[in-house]
């Protein structure tokens, strides 16, 4: 296995200590990120899943435990946490509410000029940005505000991107999406993954989504961590998934009950792709 | 946290006092504001001490969010208490440079900062127990009769109630939208005047297109439930009731007035050194 690039240890955070409106949003919850790979965040609404994110780049402390940013404490006295959030890229639910420049070329170079680049670097990377997110170039000049709901989202990624964050975390990413939307956006972050080898952690409600790209999937409920391992195994643990509120991926469930009734010999698959090659291969080969 | 500023906060509960009809909280909070400034004998203040801690308790809210109501206003508690303490005259307890300090002074400044404490807290009592909802219709309801001057106290009433309503939600969303270009390295806090000035520009673009967003939403909304402001005819889905509580809450103030003009008079001892 890689390295490890982010370690959380024992974070809790509560909201409104000590007024009628406390709340523990996320209790002891301990995991260690690798470089390279996707990990899937999911949970049910109110489990937890913005705060924990908004932790690990430093945008909120944590009532008690440590985060770790390749090894150092990113709440260390002398610590650079501005520099931590361009090397841990945060792309926020609903990103698009925070556009703010005329152009999108502006908008998207605003990380990369926090970051003190030069010039030609920012522009470098702009133009980079808008390649990974499916921009066209005529959009350059135009008022992000004129865009399309999908055109912005993608405009907001951009600007997380042109930071190139080591690792990137996207809080529902898709929501509000068409299908097609989202599995574009989806498809230009795999893409960015792939090509910087960054890590990517994915927080969804689309369990089609994470199971077709999370390698592992970190469980939340009620602020606690209730599982993490690889994708196959989390969803394989359908039955208490669902108790938590939670969907699995639909072909998932439909071979667990086929399982559940006697059908023994068939394994658990994450998407039709892979469920037609198992029944290809039990039922012996493709039509006769 | 942005959202921790406590703005006329409201806890909700179902004590007496939150059971009380909003109109009549508002206007025996009026009525005791001013049997406080009534009193002037350390007996009065007695009485009014003792009523107001019970109102308190009758609120079953913690303490100490009353003192935490009451610490902003410290300074000024202060600053007005040595005031009076310098500037009234009487026998003089002991002098220094231009200041002569008496024992009427120090007891008219005690008076005057109880008053403060006490007017403070009872208008936190009308905050804590009524939402903020019940008290614009309240406010509402027993400004009607302007109407009659062309007032339209109803519409002042509604964007009251609408911005009421929408102070945590852009409180939120001004913490959202900082994060969010925080994340995006974004530095509010150093830098001089003018680059900090420049920096609120990420904030303030996003959250003025939000605002007019959910303006423009709100009035859809209430268009498509046929709201047409105020109309005679319009009933309304929650009436306000007098009960018995109200009863009990203004015998309970009209005796707490008798009982100060009676104890103003009873002159045992009212700290000008008789
Ligand atoms: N800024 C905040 N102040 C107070 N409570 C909050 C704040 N943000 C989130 N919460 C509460 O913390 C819990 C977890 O919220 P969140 O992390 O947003 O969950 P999720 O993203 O999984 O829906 C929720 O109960 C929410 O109401
Ligand atoms: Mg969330």
């Amino acid at each position: 296995m890689s390295e490890v690039i982010l370690k959380a240890e024992g974070l809790v955070e509560v909201y409104g200590a000590g007024t009628p409106f406390e709340k523990t949003a996320v209790n002891n919850v301990s995991f260690e990120l690798y470089e390279n790979e996707f990990v899937g965040v999911i949970g049910h609404t109110g489990s937890g899943k913005s705060t924990l994110i908004q932790m690990l780049n430093g945008l909120i402390k944590p009532t008690e435990g440590t985060i770790y940013f390749r090894g150092e404490d990113v709440w260390a006295k002398k610590y650079d946490r501005r520099m931590l959030r361009s090397n841990v890229g945060l792309v926020f639910q609903y990103p698009e509410y925070q556009l703010f420049e005329e152009t999108v070329e502006k908008d998207i170079a605003f990380g990369p000029r926090n970051m003190g680049l030069n010039e030609e670097e920012v522009a470098l990377r702009v133009e980079q940005a808008m390649h990974f997110t499916g921009l066209s170039d005529k959009l350059r000049e135009s008022s992000p505000f004129e865009l399309s709901g999908g055109q912005k989202r993608r405009v907001a990624i951009a600007g997380i991107l042109a930071m190139r964050p080591r690792v990137l975390i996207l809080d529902e990413p898709t929501a509000g999406l068409d299908p097609k939307g989202c599995s574009e956006i989806l498809a230009n972050v795999r893409e960015y993954q792939r090509e910087e080898r960054a890590t990517v952690v994915l927080v969804s409600h689309s369990m089609e989504d994470v199971a077709a790209n999370a390698s592992r999937v970190l469980v939340l409920e009620k602020g606690n961590l209730k599982m993490l391992a690889s994708t196959q195994e989390v969803f394989a643990r359908g039955e208490e998934l669902m108790k938590m509120g939670l969907n699995i991926p639909q072909i998932t469930r439909i071979f667990l009950q086929l399982r559940a009734r006697g059908h023994e010999n068939l394994p658990s698959v994450l998407s039709p792709e892979e469920a037609i090659r198992c029944l290809d291969a039990v039922t012996g080969g493709g039509r006769k | 946290m942005i959202r921790d500023v406590t703005l006329g906060q409201y806890f909700p509960g179902s004590s007496f006092l939150h059971r009380m009809d909003p109109r009549s909280k508002i206007l025996l909070m009026v009525f005791y504001v001013v049997t406080l400034f009534l009193g002037d004998t350390a007996l009065s203040y007695g009485l009014l001490l003792v009523t107001t801690a019970a109102v308190i308790l009758l609120t079953r809210i913690s303490l100490k969010f009353y003192l935490r109501g009451l610490k902003p206003l410290l300074f000024i508690m202060v600053f007005t208490g040595i005031l009076n303490m310098l500037y009234s005259d009487g026998e003089p307890l002991f002098e220094f440079w231009i200041f002569s300090v008496s024992w009427n002074g120090i007891f008219s400044a005690l008076f005057m900062i109880l008053r403060i404490v006490l007017m403070v807290l009872i208008m936190s009592v009308l905050t804590y127990t009524t939402s903020p909802l019940l008290l614009t219709g309240g406010l509402e309801r027993l400004l009607h009769p302007l109407t009659y001057l062309r007032v339209p106290v109803h519409d002042f009433a509604m964007m009251m109630t609408i911005a009421l309503r929408f102070i945590p939600t852009l409180l939120e969303e001004t913490e959202k939208i900082m994060n969010a270009q925080k994340a995006r390295g974004a530095d509010f806090e150093s830098g001089s005047l003018v680059r900090r000035a420049k920096a609120l520009i990420p904030i303030l673009i996003p959250l003025f297109v939000s605002a007019f967003r959910r303006a423009e939403e709100l009035a859809v909304a209430m268009e498509c439930r046929c709201y047409e402001g105020d109309r005679k005819n319009r009933t309304r889905f929650v009436e306000y009731r007098f009960t018995w509580r109200d009863l009990v809450g203004a015998l309970f103030c009209a005796a707490l007035l008798v009982g100060v003009i009676l104890l103003n008079r009873v002159i045992v001892w009212n700290g000008v050194g008789v």
